[in-house]
């Protein structure tokens, strides 16, 4: 079950030998990725900065600015994405967790914006719903995005994602400055997700968090995914995990460190 | 509290500014060659003994120190008087009002003009970056920065009103007809070919600065982000790129008081419009120090005022600065 394959997967989004190429710079960014999510699946991009996770995340929305060039083939519940079609997935079927605040508009509060979002009825109670669902303060909608603070604005970017009701939440490093103690509450949303048949691609560099909520783990280094595994492989000294990357990735974590050195 | 001593500090710049405006001024004209009797007399000078001259210049205190003479002027000027026109003979102050009331007009027809054209064109060529409908928007504002008012004021007159003869060949008002016989029509008739050649050179200006602020803005990360929401075109701009892109071309225009009075001088030249920068000329030319020094100190005054709203409007549209977390 935790083991999805691409092949013969018609629901979710398929990703094949996706390739970033810096045309001024003439760099490849990304090489060869090739990924799978399938509905209430989870699947957690980890690696270190600069590996490419977050323009994985803008290469799906096909957002990335001009000067780089993509080449890939891309599945959204088997048909084709491409330029044209994109536009009408954006925000409505696959929508985007940004990274930091400055991705609201700063003369918009916050309540406002997310409106603006939305469609259909009932629009201010949907939203108080998810408000109140992240632990936010009704109050707080009437703020402007620079009165938020830290952990405020975290929760109110996945509710900006959420009010569209996608399919697929393209999570850029959500949990950044978030302690162990709340990273539950703010993982909450997705696992949610992944209940109601949902899928999320969560972008991260908190190898730990990763752990909590995916079910599958890709590791990214140097703008290749090097190794995907089931999380169940993440277990002991990870015996059942293939690169040394990601043994090493393992085993640095706090409390492996812990059990090695003790032994 | 923080608009009360906004308020007085904008005063205080406003007071040392017009101080050194006054002092500058006064220098440059005790500095040149105009003799305020010649001029005064005009063509019957011969007719004026030396004893006669001299009383009027003791009248006048010409006979007193430089640092004196600006003294009581400066005082006389804080008392609101101005002074006497030597050319239109009338007070300096109600001269002032009469010709700035239809330079006004003329003035704030090419402003409002040029600030919506200008935005237009400009948020048009911004969407389109590198399109067809960029270059031709940017084609034509960067000729048009380039063309001088003047010419171009003689160029419509050429085409409007002497060829097809659609509009008056100048002045602000039928010729032969009374003051008071001057409807509200005739004079928005005689100010829409330079009000005109003012805002379409005005509109350059504005488009290019506009298009360039929405470029800047459409490379924000809320604009991304606004993408990546699904939103594009028309809504895209009007959400979220609009108030960001106006904000610096409103605040540029509003600043710009003292070039759109530059440029209403030359064209109320090439249109013989009876406006303030028709007098200002008159003035130079004629050796009317009062109504010259008196022009000066109220141009500058206009011109702080527009810089003044500028800085105003910004803390309006801009919240941060409303919710005080930036510094007024």
């Amino acid at each position: 079950m935790l083991w999805k394959g691409t092949i013969g997967m018609t629901q979710g989004l398929i990703i094949k030998n996706l390739s970033l190429y810096h045309k001024y710079e003439k760099m490849t960014l990304v090489n060869n990725v090739s990924l799978s999510i399938a509905p209430s699946e989870i699947v957690a991009v980890v690696g270190a900065s600069g590996s490419g996770k977050s323009l994985l995340a803008h290469s799906i929305l096909h957002l990335l600015p001009e000067e780089i060039e993509q080449n890939c083939e891309m599945l959204w519940n088997g048909e084709t994405v491409n330029q044209h079609n994109i536009p009408q997935l954006r925000g409505k079927k696959i929508a985007l967790i940004p990274q930091t605040i400055d991705a609201l508009d700063p003369f918009l509060k916050v309540g406002k914006y997310l409106l603006t979002l939305m469609k259909g009825k009932n629009k201010q109670h949907r939203l108080h719903k998810i408000w109140s669902s992240l632990g936010l303060d009704i109050d707080w909608l009437a703020y402007f995005p620079f009165e938020l603070s830290g952990g405020m604005a975290r929760r109110v970017l996945i509710a900006s994602a959420l009010v569209q009701n996608p399919n697929l939440i393209l999570a850029d490093e959500p949990t950044p400055g978030v302690d162990a103690d709340t990273l539950s509450g703010v993982l909450a949303p997705f696992n949610q997700m992944k209940q109601e048949g949902k899928s999320v691609l969560f972008i991260t560099h908190d190898f730990f968090a990763a752990l909590k909520v995916a079910d599958r783990i890709a590791v990214m280094d140097n703008g290749e995914i090097i190794e995907v595994s089931p999380v169940s492989f993440f277990a002991g000294d990870g015996e059942k995990l293939k690169h040394t990357y990601t043994k090493a990735l393992w085993q640095a974590l706090p409390q492996n460190c812990f059990v090695n050195n003790w032994r | 509290m923080q608009i009360l001593s906004f308020l007085l500090k904008k005063l205080t710049y406003l007071v040392i500014l017009l101080f050194v405006v006054a002092l500058i001024t006064f220098l440059l004209v005790s500095l040149s060659p105009i003799d305020p009797i010649r001029a005064y007399i005009g063509a019957d000078m011969l007719q004026v003994s030396p004893e006669q001259k001299e009383q009027i210049e003791i009248y006048w205190g010409l006979k007193e120190s430089k640092p004196e003479q600006f003294i009581s002027w400066i005082t006389s000027l804080l008392k609101a008087d101005f002074g006497t026109s030597l050319i239109y003979r009338a007070p300096v102050s109600e001269v002032i009002a009469d010709k700035f009331f239809a330079s006004l007009l003329l003035m704030g027809i090419a402003w409002i003009l040029s600030l919506v054209g200008g935005i237009v064109l400009g948020s048009i060529a911004g969407m389109r970056q590198n399109g067809l409908l960029d270059r031709i928007i940017q084609l034509y504002s960067y000729v048009l920065v380039s063309t001088p008012g003047f010419w171009f004021g003689l160029l419509l007159l050429m085409i409007f009103a002497v060829g097809l003869g659609i509009f008056p060949i100048g002045l602000a008002s039928p010729i032969g007809m009374l003051e008071g016989n001057v409807s509200f029509l005739d004079r928005l008739y005689h100010v829409i070919l330079p009000a005109l050649t003012l805002s379409i050179l005005g509109t350059a200006n504005i488009a290019l600065h506009t298009r360039e602020k929405l470029i800047e803005i459409l490379k924000s990360p809320f604009i991304l982000q606004a993408k990546a929401q699904g939103l594009k075109g028309f809504s895209l701009y009007k959400r979220h790129a609009f108030r960001h892109t106006i904000l610096p071309a409103i605040s540029l225009h509003f600043a710009s008081f003292g070039e759109l009075f530059g440029g209403a001088i030359l064209a109320e030249q090439v249109f013989s419009y009876p406006g303030l920068g028709q007098a200002v000329v008159d003035a130079g030319l004629g050796g009317d120090v009062p109504l010259l020094l008196g022009i000066v100190i109220i141009s500058a005054g206009f011109v702080f005022v527009g810089n003044f709203l500028a800085d105003v409007l910004y803390k309006i549209i801009d919240p941060r600065f409303r919710k005080g977390l930036m510094k007024l």
